[in-house]
């Protein structure tokens, strides 16, 4: 698989609907787009509606955001709306140019 | 200025290990033992940060948490409880009536109450491998 090609999956843990889903939804894609060049797959599981899948994934909180990389899994836990600090976190660092792969996820 | 967290739960040892791992982070902690004592405390210290039982006598984690947003509608939540459904569907009640809230799962370990409070109150947390476990 092309580097180019390789998509990331990424679940958000959050509860409840009345959390500024939007803003924090257009922030983080927002981000995503700037590094992952859309190369991502972003899935919102509400863990009211969804307990089990957060015991399935051994959520400790809300929010929690799970990156899946081909070394395992990365996650941050906090507020979504600052969405720079959550790639840091993640070790999602803006390329330095188009073609290259994110830096963190070499 | 320390950051001042409070917590609130019926069971003794719950509370004394919130407080131990907090204190630890030099945060500024205050205990309640039960819904009522934790809204006048919420009055009094102004908590940057409740963390609350969901499953208490009396006052329950949701009415206690709708008498703290009557107080402060912007009071920061941190509703603590296992991730089983007939506990979820309570809260959704809650979330429907447009209070904001986060869940955190119990039990926690130090460490893993040392990220939750770090990640609400200095801002997003890297979830070292194993902590969920």
């Amino acid at each position: 698989l092309n580097e180019n090609d390789k998509k990331y999956k990424l679940k958000l843990f959050i509860s409840g609907d009345n959390i500024q889903p939007d803003a924090v939804l257009e922030n983080l894609k927002e981000a995503f787009n700037a590094i992952l060049q859309g190369r991502y797959e972003l899935e919102m599981v509400n863990v009211l509606h969804e307990p089990g899948r957060a015991e399935e994934h051994r959520i400790i909180a809300t929010p929690t955001l799970v990156l899946d990389t081909e070394d395992g899994e990365r996650r941050a836990i906090g507020s979504m709306l600052d969405a720079e600090k959550i790639m840091l976190v993640l070790g999602l660092n803006k390329p330095e140019t188009e073609s290259n792969q994110p830096s963190g996820l070499n | 200025m320390a950051k001042t967290i409070l917590i609130i739960d019926d069971e003794e040892g719950i509370r004394d290990a919130f407080q131990f791992a907090l204190e630890e982070l030099d945060y500024k902690v205050e205990t309640a033992k039960n819904g009522e004592e934790g809204v006048r405390k919420a009055v009094t210290y102004a908590p940057d940060l409740v963390f609350l039982d969901l499953n208490m006598p009396g006052m329950d984690g949701v009415e206690t948490m709708r008498h703290l947003k009557e107080h402060s509608a912007d009071q920061r939540i941190y509703i603590v409880t296992g991730f089983y459904e007939q506990y979820m569907t309570r809260l959704e009640d809650a979330a429907a009536d447009g209070l904001e809230f986060e869940v955190a799962r119990k039990p926690l370990g130090r460490e893993q109450i040392q990220m939750v409070a770090r990640a609400m109150l200095e801002g997003p947390q890297l979830q070292a491998t194993g902590e969920g476990n």
